[in-house]
């Protein structure tokens, strides 16, 4: 007699069990598909600030600056709104124990599709060479406008659904404190609904309008104030998931525990109240800003370094717990007995790594006096691609090396691969953070045509080598994501899918403390709550006060734009 | 290992010591502004300029002007893709008054001497008194993204030592 192979479950009967799977997935694969295009050109953009001209041999982009709008929109903009709208979708629900509707998140994913596509084909026709902040009066095709908008109103439908699904939950569970995954994410998303209005508002009002031709004119500097109110808080709403894995996953795939619930939720607190008022920080150059408003808004971006602080030291001390667990000794010795063979994370502590030059380097920024020598040097590139390119996108691809296998209940297809990928991918930021900060110090500009320039020629002759290390980075990076996408790709299109019972858990970490209520025999009911966390646990107020402070900093400085506005006629000039 | 009252008392410390470095880096900076590293930010007037409109300002023929009482005025117009004048030269030691607009799109402006970095805004000029003490060219370029020769917008300040 023949033994016949166990029939393998039909597709559907994967996710049979929580549906959202499917639409989680959906976010993700289509996220990392767009990172994988605006990847590819990555390294194009880096070899011009090493000086060589690659565009000219590729008849599908027209310019540098079409490669680098692709480029910034689709990682920057794209990739991470797709992950995140994914990822903090599903966590909370299954932190909550409750299933999302579908049909408001499918109708979200689809959206937000629409608008991809939308923008992708203003973008891919040379119609939006905008870059990815696409000032005004240069006017793109009213489908990237259009697109973009659509994008933002995906995550704000997935923000509002996680938003209602917390608040039900409260009132169902009265009592209960929200689990700290379900707590962060919520915060997160609340600090978004405050965060995006000012996009929502520059795109839907002024610009969409604009470049229809229904209005005459823009003007540029409400636009561009606009544009900053969301986008700075935008970078702690790409971090922000990143923490969230940190603070509650990272401890169970290390072997520790949490080290401080209280702490990690005064962190998310602060994050909600402070992440908003800080956009000026971006515009201490500008002409038409009075200097009050913006030495305000400076000592707002100080005050959400203090969340940071306090994240690096919480994360260090469970990383710490979990090496002492599992045999570590010493000051620095300890190090050695984390799990580095597991790239979930060494993929994330790498990308934790990179957040320290990457957070101080923001401070640099965010100090008015300091700034004045970096405005818009390649310094910054430097550093937004240690910030969201790595700590936030890093931390992405480690979150990936768990959540796809137990999305799809396929195994990784190659843990060395995705250990590959994850080293060459931190040393490659590396690299081209050095290369670009120490450009920025010579005075050389961001985001430029470099190998073609005619008139730098002084500058450029005291930067051969950090130009050097940014076309090696590239290179680097360039290998980095043919491993990283080989094993996403390869594990996605594997056959063999594991039995239920071998899913890969989702890491939610246990805390120090209903460790130690553990160890003494008491059940998780009967732990003390402290007053603080249930004090936290009320985020509408926290969320209505962060709403009063924006008013505050932001509405004399809009009102008085709004009413002193003088609108430009767009232009077109690439 | 450490119980999580002994890790909550180590935090609160160096939570303590985070807002003590915060509101440092606050004063430090502050002070730093207050003794003129950024020269002008205090005190830009919030002046526009119709950008069709230059005939009859001083930015219909820019470059340096030395006023009657010796004081001296530099107008720079920025436009896609060129700044007039593109080579400023100034004495060294001697304070100028800037005067910058850009007449079309955004353009920006980083001068290698004199912590000078601007973010040019069509109409909007940037009005700012300082002083280039250190002889020397200077190169710099437009680093506002303004369209297909961005790269090619370049300034030169000439600081000339005196004779």
């Amino acid at each position: 007699m023949t033994t016949v192979p166990a029939p393998t479950r039909p597709l559907e009967q994967v996710y049979a069990a929580h549906p959202e799977k499917k639409v989680t997935l959906y976010f993700l694969v289509t996220g990392l598909v767009l990172l994988l295009i605006g990847v590819a050109i990555g390294p194009l953009q880096a070899l011009n600030y090493a000086g060589i001209d690659v565009y000219r041999y590729l008849p599908f982009l027209k310019s540098y600056y079409q490669g680098l709008s692709l480029h910034g929109v689709l990682n920057a903009l794209v990739f991470t709104t797709y992950f995140i709208s994914g990822l903090l979708l599903y966590l909370p629900c299954r932190d909550l124990k409750v299933r999302p509707n579908l049909v408001v998140a499918w109708s979200a994913y689809w959206i937000m599709t629409a608008g991809v596509l939308m923008a992708a084909w203003a973008t891919l026709s040379n119609n939006a060479t905008l870059l990815y902040t696409f000032y005004p009066p240069l006017m793109g095709s009213p489908l990237f406008y259009i697109g973009a908008a659509l994008l933002v109103v995906g995550s704000l439908i997935i923000g509002v659904q996680v938003t209602l699904i917390w608040t039900i939950w409260k009132r169902e569970h009265p009592g209960e404190v929200t689990p700290l995954v379900a707590f962060m994410s919520v915060a997160t998303w609340m600090m978004w609904l405050l965060a995006s209005l000012g996009l929502v508002v520059e795109v839907a009002f002024l610009l969409i309008p604009w470049s229809l031709g229904w209005t005459a004119g823009v003007d540029p500097l409400l636009a561009r104030t606009l544009f900053w109110y969301t986008g700075h808080p935008i970078v702690y709403f790409w971090v922000l998931p990143a923490y969230i894995s940190w603070y509650a996953l990272l401890p169970s795939t290390a072997g520790g525990k949490i080290a401080s619930e209280t702490m990690a939720r005064l962190s998310f607190v602060l994050f909600l109240l402070l992440s908003v008022p800080v956009g000026l920080h971006h515009q201490y150059a500008d002409t038409g800003i009075a200097a009050p408003w913006k030495i305000i808004q400076m000592l707002l971006t100080f005050l959400v370094v203090i969340p940071s602080l306090l994240t690096a030291f919480s994360v260090g001390a469970s990383l710490d717990i979990a090496a002492r667990a599992r045999g570590g000794r010493g000051w620095i010795g300890w190090t050695r007995f984390l799990p580095w063979k597991n790239p979930v994370f060494t993929a994330q502590v790498l990308a934790m790594i990179s957040f320290i030059p990457g957070g101080a380097g923001g401070v640099v920024n965010a100090s008015a006096a300091l700034d004045s020598a970096v405005h818009n040097t390649a310094w910054i590139p430097g550093h937004f691609h240690i910030t969201v390119g790595t700590a936030t996108t890093l931390t992405f691809f480690g979150i990936s090396f768990w959540l796809l296998p137990h999305l799809t209940r396929k195994p990784l297809a190659s843990v060395k691969a995705a250990l590959w990928a994850s080293w060459l991918w931190f040393w490659g930021m590396i690299i081209f953070a050095v290369g670009m900060h120490w450009e920025g110090l010579i005075g050389i500009p961001r985001r430029t045509y470099l190998a073609t320039a005619t008139g730098l020629g002084d500058l450029i002759a005291r930067a051969h080598i950090p130009m050097a290390l940014t076309g090696i980075s590239g290179v680097v990076l360039m290998f980095a994501s043919i491993f990283y996408f080989y094993v996403i790709f390869a594990t996605l299109l594997g056959k063999a899918r594991v039995p239920e019972s071998a899913e890969m858990p989702i890491p939610f970490s246990e805390s120090l403390e209903q460790a130690e209520a553990r160890a003494a025999g008491i059940s998780p009911a009967g732990m003390k709550i402290a007053g603080a966390v249930r004090l936290l646990d009320r985020l509408w107020i926290f969320a209505a006060l962060a709403a009063l402070l924006v008013a505050l900093m932001y509405g004399p400085v809009l009102i008085d734009l709004g009413l002193n506005a003088h609108p430009l006629p767009g232009l077109r000039l690439w | 290992m450490l119980d999580h009252h002994t890790i909550e008392k180590y935090e609160l410390g160096w939570l303590a010591l985070s807002a003590v470095l915060v509101t440092l880096l606050f004063v430090g900076v502050i002070s730093s502004m207050l003794t003129q590293t950024l020269p002008g930010i205090f005190t830009r007037q919030a002046s526009y300029l119709d950008p069709a409109k230059l005939a009859g300002t001083p930015f219909a023929a820019p470059g340096l002007k030395a006023a009657p009482d010796g004081s001296l005025d530099a107008y720079v117009v920025a436009r896609a893709f060129q700044f007039q004048p593109n080579v400023l030269r100034v004495p060294a030691g001697q304070a100028v008054t800037l005067h910058i607009v850009a007449v079309d799109v955004i353009h920006g402006l980083m001068l290698g001497q004199g912590n000078v970095n601007l973010e040019l805004m069509p109409g909007h000029i940037a009005t700012l008194k300082t002083r280039f003490n250190h002889p020397g060219t200077y190169t710099s370029q437009c680093h506002e993204y303004c369209g297909a020769g961005h790269q090619t917008m370049t300034f030169k300040l000439i600081v000339e030592a005196p004779e």
